[in-house]
């Protein structure tokens, strides 16, 4: 496997109103399997997902500094470049929340809506891209006779399924997941795992966890966040050996 | 209005890097700017006009006398005293009568009533808000007035004490509904504490839960306040507008909202109108200075929580 | 000690809400009784024949058909003015405005709200004055006039309303269209006015309730007692509130006063139905509505 850098962040702090979340993270993060952050609450895990597609600019009080570079096109390029679109950042660098935030329209328009905004696709091609974006997360089968219904009226899992086949029509390179099973129950998480398992050859998945038990599950590598810094960067054959588990579970809770 | 347009879709495979500037997309943030702007220029337009209208007062050398008492526009006396005493006076006993009254609406909402109760009276307090003020007016013409004119045999019965309750009716809901908005926000965490420590409901109420919806009282009395100085309808109908400065609670009394509804409903004299006008800005720099007033103690209220 | 005045709270709570309560019911019940027999055509129409009447063949006197089609007028205008101005900056507001310029921009709105709405007809009438000491010696009062400044008395709430409406929504909400590569714009258009639309719907219809039901402002600007029908923008009109107004100060014979009574229960029920509508379409009542007189 060829380990060439798609993230590289340097010297970062973001501060909001005045309190500092994250500081000093440098951080270099290689094309690899599912990278998980693991961490405390408070620890900055998301603050740290939402500087990678400049999200954080949308909560009040935010400061930041530093710098991060993405791969995207095929070279480096900095994310916070004045030159730089942001809204096409983020639709290369696609993120699906915490609880599923399906919008309250039906199940094609919650996909065709974005499709609709921000690609230049005819409704030949979007059709396409709404087959093949529900086929990925494994909806289709479940939706495809009721696509006009409200999506709201879908189950837990299915909406977060929703949520995850809304990003990838919009063919990101990167995907990050904010805890993206924290509101499901066992089941609905176990199927969303072995789901990101699945995709995790056709995208960067960043993602992060809450249970260690997922994290070495899907985990390619791990980071270890605690109080805005990062602690450690383990690559698989490290978590996989019980004592340092053991050792990590003593430090995180 | 449809937003998107060409422009706005991107490629996907396209790099970072911006495409020429979105014109569209500025110009519709540009035209709801303008928008906003033009709404807000409203007020300072209405300031300058007031002003403008005023300043012949001022050049004339007649401004002292706006503060005489007396109210002869036939003999040229413009003295606007008695209707500025007659404002504050009503505005000043109608929030005297509806302040107590809401603050024992509120208590009764929030644990001193029934619970299956307290939406009930909150829908009332809300639906009163619906009521239009000339229907109050009308109502308290034919019912309040009649009244007091055959219980106390005092006048004709259009006085202060009959302007004063029906306004505290009309501002009611204003004190009501800001006090519980507050409470609403303190309650929750306060009253778990309260019971775990064996307080009685009317002392948590009354020592606890009240003073921490102190931000909410003070703006329920000055917005009270605010919406009795700036009410016509009630004075108009129902206080008599007799320029003079009242003496007890059953004489008649002339506000500043009604004297401008009155004169511009009979006379023409240019004279007069000035006169109006600095009624007009009188009424203004009391509203303004509420809700300056108001807007400030919102501000460190906010303040306060943010530091917490 | 102590007890007797927890007592005395505890009593004082129940008198005041049982006193405001036999207040409102008193009130209902006054106008319900005297004003529900005089409902009928001849509230409406007086002596004139029902078609004729409605569509002004016929000059009606001493009937509510003017003054209903007069307000009709007036709240059409008004809203026309108001409401797309006010949703526009309602939305700025809450999703455009940088934050020094929110605060200024707001302050001054609330401060355009805090205005008493006399002062509002003062304004226009002010106005009036001024053409005609200028280029225009003809103005006059007129349901146009009238109507501007309903706009100007209205469009601070519809602000309001908007704002509100927008900034209650959760972060996640707000965050989706991003986070899908919308931009402000589309973000803005196709997912949060949408999901506030209700509630923005909801304050246009309070809206228009507080201008239906405003007497100061039209008083100095237009409204007479027997206009009839609106003759166009510039004539002078008939309205709801003020034939109210008019008739309880200036009543002379039983019918007239019956009349009034009918007058004042058609604006109450057209008050409480606009209200009633708003109140289900957004539950969370914005009482800041009707603050000022």
């Amino acid at each position: 496997m060829k380990h060439k850098p798609f993230c590289i962040v340097k010297d970062l702090h973001i501060s909001f109103h005045g309190r500092t979340v994250l500081q000093k993270i440098n951080l270099t993060l290689n094309d690899s399997k599912i990278i998980v952050l693991v961490g405390p609450s408070g620890s900055g895990k998301t603050t740290f997902l939402r500087s990678l597609n400049r999200l954080n600019e949308y909560y009040p009080g935010y400061s930041g500094r530093g710098e991060i570079e993405l791969d995207l096109s095929g070279s480096m390029q900095s994310i916070h470049h004045p030159q730089v679109n942001v809204t096409e950042l983020r639709r290369q660098v696609g993120m699906v929340f915490q609880t599923p935030n399906v919008l309250p329209v039906s199940i094609a328009k919650n996909i065709n809506l974005p499709l609709n905004l921000v690609t230049d696709l005819d409704k030949v091609g979007r059709e396409k891209r709404l087959v093949e974006a529900l086929q990925e997360v494994h909806l289709w089968d479940e939706v495809k006779d009721r696509l006009k219904e409200n999506a709201s009226r879908l189950s837990g899992g299915q909406q977060q399924r929703l949520c995850l086949a809304r990003v990838l029509a919009l063919k990101p390179k990167i995907l990050l997941l904010d805890e993206p099973t924290a509101s499901l129950d066992f089941k609905a998480s176990r199927r969303i795992e072995n789901l990101l398992i699945e995709l995790q050859d056709r995208y960067q998945i960043i993602a992060v966890s809450h249970s260690l038990r997922q994290a070495r599950k899907i985990a390619g590598q791990i980071v270890v966040m605690a109080e805005g810094q990062i602690a450690h960067l383990l690559e698989k054959e490290q978590f996989e050996s019980p004592d340092m588990l053991q050792k990590l579970l003593e430090e995180i809770f | 209005m449809n937003p998107q347009n060409s422009n706005d879709k991107r490629y996907p495979n396209q790099g970072l890097l911006n495409r020429p500037l979105n014109w569209t997309s500025k110009d519709w943030e540009t035209l709801l700017q303008s928008a906003t702007i033009f709404s807000a220029l409203i007020v300072l337009a209405l300031f300058g006009f007031l002003v403008y209208f005023t300043l012949p007062l001022f050049a004339d050398g007649q401004f002292s006398e706006l503060f005489s008492v007396h109210w002869r526009p036939f003999h040229g006396e413009f003295g606007l005293l008695s209707m500025i005493v007659g404002t504050l006076v009503l505005a000043i006993s109608a929030l005297l009568i509806a302040y107590p009254v809401g603050l024992g609406i509120c208590l009764f909402v929030h644990g001193l009533g029934p619970s299956w109760l307290a939406r009930p009276v909150l829908l009332l307090i809300h639906g009163m808000t619906g009521v239009p003020t000339v229907v109050y007016g009308f109502v308290a013409v034919f019912l309040l007035v009649p009244l007091l004119r055959d219980n106390f045999s005092y006048g004709s019965g259009f006085s202060l004490l009959a302007a004063s309750l029906t306004l505290s009716v009309l501002i009611l809901p204003t004190v009501v509904l800001l006090i519980n908005s507050q409470l609403q926000q303190v309650i929750p965490t306060l009253r778990v504490t309260a019971v775990a420590l064996g307080i009685s409901r009317v002392q948590e109420l009354t020592r606890i839960s009240l003073p921490a919806a102190s931000y909410g009282l003070l703006a329920a009395a000055i917005l009270g306040f605010g919406r009795a100085v700036g009410d016509t309808l009630i004075a108009l109908m129902i206080a008599g507008n007799a320029a003079q400065i009242p003496e007890s609670a059953f004489d008649s009394i002339r506000t500043l909202t009604a004297h401008i509804a009155l004169v511009v409903a009979t006379d023409s004299q240019s004279t007069i109108y000035h006169s109006l006008f600095a009624c007009g800005l009188i009424l203004f720099l009391t509203t303004a200075s509420v809700n300056l007033l108001l807007h400030q103690i919102k501000r460190r209220a906010c303040r306060e929580i943010n530091d917490e | 000690m102590n007890r007797l005045l927890s007592s005395c709270v505890y009593c004082w709570s129940w008198m005041t809400t049982l006193g405001i309560s036999l207040v409102a019911g008193l009130l209902l019940f006054y106008l319900l009784s005297q004003g529900l027999p005089t409902i009928g055509r001849e509230l409406f129409f007086g002596d004139a024949p029902i078609w004729a009447g409605i569509f002004g063949q016929v000059r009606i006197w001493d009937a509510l058909w003017p003054a209903c089609v007069g307000t009709l007028f007036l709240v059409l205008l008004a809203a026309l003015m108001a409401v797309p101005l006010g949703i526009a900056s309602g939305i700025y507001l809450a999703c455009f405005a940088s934050k020094p310029f929110k605060r200024i921009l707001s302050l001054l709105v609330e401060l355009l709200a805090g205005t008493p709405s006399i002062v509002m007809g003062l304004f226009g009438f002010a106005l009036i004055l001024f053409l005609r000491n200028t280029f225009l010696p003809d103005a006059n009062t007129s349901l146009f006039l009238a109507a501007s400044c309903l706009a100007l008395l209205i469009l601070p709430y519809l602000i309001f309303t908007t704002q509100a409406a927008l900034e209650s929504l959760s972060y996640e909400y707000r965050l989706i269209g991003p986070s899908l590569g919308f931009s402000q714009l589309q973000t803005v258009f196709h997912i949060l006015v949408p999901a506030a639309g209700r509630s923005i719907l909801g304050g246009v219809i309070l809206s228009v309730g507080r201008a239906a039901e405003d007497t100061a402002v039209i008083m100095l600007t237009g409204v007479i007692a027997n206009a009839g029908l609106p003759q166009g923008l510039f004539g002078k009109f008939e309205a709801l509130p003020f034939r109210i107004f008019y008739l309880a100060a200036e009543y002379q014979t039983p019918a007239e006063l019956d009349s009034a009574y009918g007058t004042a229960l058609v604006l109450l029920s057209l008050t409480g139905m606009l209200y009633g509508g708003a109140f289900t379409l957004h539950k969370t009542l914005a009482w800041r509505w009707n603050q000022n007189g």
